[in-house]
């Protein structure tokens, strides 16, 4: 499903040039949950972007989907993005002028999804989210554990196949990160690939396989928890 | 998807209330002034459109050069040209004269003196005037008939079914019955001709003594043509008629040279739909307006559109950060570039038309006081027509375009990961930020310009002494025949005279803004002569206290052999010492030569827009004194005037009691320019006002965007005034440099709208220094209460704020 090959992201400014990301090869097929991780700058997060699509490569390839998208533009990538990938991150990323109904509604506004499937589809993820008591809510108005559970329906209401999860648990405390984790287990059990940054070697238990960064480059790949089960 | 919009931006708006005001305020006064600047364009672009065959009917009008190539506008032209042109030329097929006058219609309730048009029957078969009863064709071709409009009508009679009504009329020529033999309409607010009611033109005393003669221009002729405008050339036509009549006139000799050392006359004929549009041609009769100002003032209405253009965009490009986390959050969940831009633009369609909703109201509020200002009557509710519909939306489209476009692109260009970072990518908007902030002072510091200027010469030209004294003088008419003008204006001026209120009484021919006349002549040696002749009494230069500066005054016993001339004669006619020369051939005649018996100063006749002019005073032995001046003491004025109507009323109860004070009629040469000087007054202060809360909004922001920064000042020991400083200097420099984008434009379109006067103030350095120092002055003032608030804040606080 994704497989990087030599991939490669540099930034470049007047003074420094920082190499985020270092001949990074790696191959995720449909249904795995894996865990990134590695120190703070290591690249974890650029990794995430570039696989997200949110972010070019400097250099390599990057097939996603049998789509060669290292060298797509922005409206392309767009495209991809929206019919196959979720994002989940630590900040939540809600848009405060949204109730939670509307956030969770907005990427099928922008797959054109009819007004009745799209009430449906929205209705299914809040349920599965357990949010439905709070849709007409403002994100202020919410807990942090709610608010990225918000996040989470937002991320899983288009049914993508490819999740991407930023240190989702990074700003919950272990009650609420738990949840979290679990219903990203619950849906990886249900068959959406889910690739995950994170800190907490905990929450990297969850997955079936972690992928160690350093400088930019991976240092280690291995099965872990769900995968040895 | 539009719901969603619609409701995301509703709530975005409400959250930002400031800015959210700053944007609908601006817009909103800048779509008022707009708005207004097209209703006025139209409504003077839309006179005369009317007539039926408008692209037919022409003026005649003379642009005649002086001998030193200086061009005189005028629309008055000889009586016998009329039918002349109607015999000569094929291609004009109807002509018909017209002229201004007054007359004393005695009606049932008393006598009512009334402005009145005499013409030819061929101006209402030219002219789309409409009909309620009669003929008025056949009226004018009748000696005795008489045209009234239904507001005459209904005021002397109380009714339009007047046909046959004989009505009693003085005119110069005596008083006479005529009988209504048409009803008309009264022309529409938008008819350059204005009358109440139309005599024929035989009806007219000048008619009857100057119907053949060439030499001097008292009537407007109107024409209309075989085919619509632009297939003649009656240039040929217009010289033989001059070659025949007044060759001394003509452009060319009979040797078909260019002649030199004389004034000539090029008659042309101007498209009556131009004639309101043609302030070149003001005469009683026509009253243009100038198309000089209405740009002044749609440019006006452009500035402050423009700067809450710049206040939107910059509010917008200073708030882009505060949305990054928004747009990267779309970005990622699907949103491409066109459905950001499409949002943004939809949020700045929503505040524009929130804005045009708010102008509506304030339209509806002000356009009372508005028409009063400008004796208009522009109305919302009538503007059903469609070009004013689509001017507004295209009006509406620009501004959203302008305002939108750039900010837009801007937001759509972020990439999902800058975006959801908060990553401003090197910040490029900075300088744009600071172009946008110098350019929007800049068009104030232009409009502050125009309005300290015009403030200034209008104070200039009220503060010009004249030549004369004209506070505390009361110009009376005396409306009543010609023949009987010699008798009542001498026996008025006894009964005003007797007062003791009264200082003294002069009889004058005519007064400021009240007609003139104007000779030219030839001496025995061949030189061409040219001044206004009043017609005075021995009383008038101590009325009007002019100076006499040498020789003597008129006296009572002088008669037409005596003449005053002022300075600007003396000058334009290099008279070395004028006492005692003598005007041989003066007004064509060469059995009377005046003698030059003293000078007096120059006074401004007219107005200041143009220069004193070459001037005679003489008793005209006629003695057509139409006016009386009388000076009075300046205590108890009204019980003063109180005393001369009844005496007037008492000794002569057949003329009307009219009179005003001759400051009035000064005031009024200057009507055009005060209203000028309101609406530039008033564009003035919005734009101060619009400029300064868009310059509040930006510092609001700035200021939130630093407050770490002086936290960690003042940390290190930065004192509230070394804050103030650095928080100040961005604006204190582009409030500066606006004045290089500033200064020049205003310079040029000023200095071009003081050519228009002859006497003028110096547009000096003065003037743009204050300008640019008001501007500056707001500027900090603006931002000076932000600035102090967090200068002096607790740096705990500032730093705590990340």
């Amino acid at each position: 499903m994704i497989k990087t090959s030599g991939l490669k992201k540099l930034y470049v400014t007047e003074e420094v040039e920082t190499t985020a990301l270092n001949n990074i090869n790696i191959e995720i097929d449909a249904g795995e949950f894996v865990a990134i991780m590695g120190p703070s700058g290591c690249g974890k997060s650029t990794l995430l972007n570039v696989l997200g699509m949110l972010d070019n490569p400097t250099d390599g390839e990057y097939y996603f989907l049998d789509h060669e998208v290292s060298s797509y533009t922005e409206s392309q990538r767009a495209n991809l993005r929206k019919n196959n990938l979720g994002f989940v991150f630590q900040s939540f990323n809600l848009i405060d002028e949204l109730t939670v109904y509307e956030n969770v509604e907005l990427p099928l506004l922008y797959q054109k999804v009819a007004p009745a499937a799209r009430k449906e589809k929205v209705m299914a993820a809040m349920d599965q989210m357990s949010m439905t008591h709070r849709k007409n809510h403002f994100p202020q108005q919410l807990s942090g554990g709610q608010q990225q559970r918000v996040a989470v329906a937002r991320a899983v209401v288009a049914r993508p196949k490819v999740i991407l999860a930023d240190e989702p648990t990074g700003n919950l405390d272990s009650a609420n990160g738990d949840e979290v984790m679990g219903l990203l287990a619950d849906l990886n059990k249900d068959g959406t690939t889910i690739i995950m940054v994170t800190h907490a070697p905990q929450y990297a238990e969850y997955s079936n396989r972690v992928i160690h960064l350093l400088d930019g480059r991976v240092v280690s790949e291995k099965m872990s928890g769900a995968g040895r089960a | 998807m539009l719901k969603h919009y619609l409701i995301s931006t509703l709530r975005r708006l409400g959250r930002a209330k400031g800015f959210t005001a700053i944007n609908i305020i601006g817009m909103s006064v800048g779509l008022t002034g707009s708005v207004l600047a097209l209703l006025l364009v139209r409504y003077e672009l839309s006179f005369d459109k009317y007539h039926e065959r408008l692209d037919r009917i022409h003026l005649v009008v003379n642009r005649s050069v002086s001998a030193s190539g200086k061009v005189d506008h005028q629309p008055w032209l000889p009586l016998p040209l009329g039918p002349e042109l109607l015999a000569t030329s094929t291609e004009i097929v109807r002509s018909a004269r017209l002229t201004l006058g007054e007359v004393i219609v005695h009606g049932g309730s008393g006598s009512f003196e009334e402005d009145i048009l005499f013409g030819e029957p061929y101006l209402f078969e030219m002219l789309s005037f409409a009909v309620i009863a009669g003929d008025p064709v056949a009226a004018l071709a009748q000696p005795d008939g008489l045209v009234m409009t239904r507001q005459s009508a209904m005021k002397h009679f109380g009714t339009v079914d007047l046909i046959g009504q004989p009505v009693s009329l003085t005119t110069e020529a005596g008083r006479r019955e005529f009988r209504v033999l048409g009803v008309v309409e009264n022309p529409p607010a938008q008819s350059t001709l204005q009358f109440q009611m139309v005599l024929p033109l035989q009806a007219w005393l000048t008619y009857t003594t100057r119907a053949l003669n060439w030499n001097a221009s008292n009537t407007h002729i109107l024409v209309e043509t075989a085919g619509p405008v632009g297939k003649f050339d009656l240039t040929d036509t217009f010289l033989a008629i001059l070659l025949k009549n007044r060759s001394d006139r003509a452009p060319v000799t009979d040797q078909g040279e260019i002649p030199t050392g004389r004034r000539y006359w090029n008659l042309s004929l101007l498209p009556f739909v131009e004639a309101h549009l043609s302030p070149q041609y003001a005469s009683g009769l026509l009253q243009p307006v100038d198309p000089q100002n209405l740009m002044i003032l749609a440019g006006f209405a452009a500035i402050l559109l423009i700067i809450a253009i710049f206040n939107f965009m910059l509010l917008a490009l200073g708030r882009l950060q505060s949305r990054f986390k928004e747009v990267g959050v779309r970005r990622v969940v699907g949103a491409n570039g066109a459905d950001l831009t499409a949002m943004f633009m939809g949020e700045v369609l929503l505040t524009a038309l929130f804005a045009l909703g708010i102008s509506f109201l304030i339209l509806e509020l002000t356009l009372p006081s508005f028409n009063k200002l400008l004796g208009r009557d522009l109305a919302l509710t009538t503007a059903t027509d469609l070009g004013f519909w689509a001017s507004l939306l295209l009006l509406v489209g620009i501004l959203v375009l302008a305002a939108g476009l750039y900010p837009a692109r801007k937001l759509a260009s972020l990439q999902p990961v800058q975006a959801l970072h908060g990553i401003d990518p090197s910040n490029p908007e900075k300088r744009s930020i600071q172009l946008g902030v110098i350019l929007q002072i800049s068009l104030t510091i232009i409009i502050l310009v125009a309005a300290l200027v015009i403030n200034k010469q209008m104070k200039f030209i009220q503060e010009q002494p004249l030549g004369f004294n004209e506070s505390q003088v009361v110009l009376y008419k005396i409306a009543t025949e010609m023949d009987e003008l010699p008798l009542w204006s001498q026996r008025l001026k006894e009964v005003l005279s007797r007062d003791s209120g009264v200082q003294s009484v002069a009889k004058v021919s005519y007064s400021v803004n009240r007609g003139w006349n104007r000779l030219g002549w030839r001496d025995n040696a061949g030189k061409p002569w040219r001044a206004l002749v009043k017609d005075v009494d021995e009383d008038y230069l101590k009325t009007m206290e002019i100076a006499l500066l040498s020789g003597r005054d008129l006296a009572a016993q002088d008669g037409e052999e005596a003449m005053l001339v002022n300075e600007a004669f003396v000058e334009a006619f290099g008279l070395d010492e004028p006492i005692g020369y003598v005007l041989d051939g003066f007004a064509g005649d060469a059995d009377r030569d005046p003698t030059i018996i003293g000078v007096f100063s120059d006074f401004h006749f007219f107005s200041l827009r143009s220069e004193v002019a070459p001037m005679i005073l003489w008793k005209n032995p006629a003695e057509y004194y139409q006016y009386l001046l009388a000076r009075i003491a300046a205590d108890d004025v009204s019980g003063t005037l109180q005393r001369l109507g009844d005496s007037w009323k008492r000794a002569a109860p057949g003329i009307p009691l009219n009179y005003n004070f001759l400051d009035e009629d000064i005031q009024a040469l200057y009507i055009q320019e005060q209203k000028l000087q309101a609406v530039t007054r008033g564009a003035a202060i919005l734009a101060l006002t619009l400029s300064a809360m868009g310059l509040l909004g930006m510092a609001t922001i700035e200021i939130s965007r630093r407050t770490k920064e002086i936290g960690i000042r003042k940390v290190l020991g930065a004192s509230v005034p070394e804050i103030m400083g650095l928080l100040s200097r961005r604006m204190v420099v582009s409030s500066l440099l606006a004045n290089i984008i500033a200064w020049p434009v205003a310079w040029i379109v000023m200095q071009k709208w003081l050519g228009s006067f002859a006497y003028r103030i110096e547009l000096g350095p003065g003037i743009l220094l204050g300008a640019a120092s008001l501007a500056l002055l707001v500027s900090l003032l603006t931002l000076g209460t932000l600035a102090m608030r967090a200068a002096t804040a607790n740096p705990v606080d500032s730093l705590r704020y990340e």
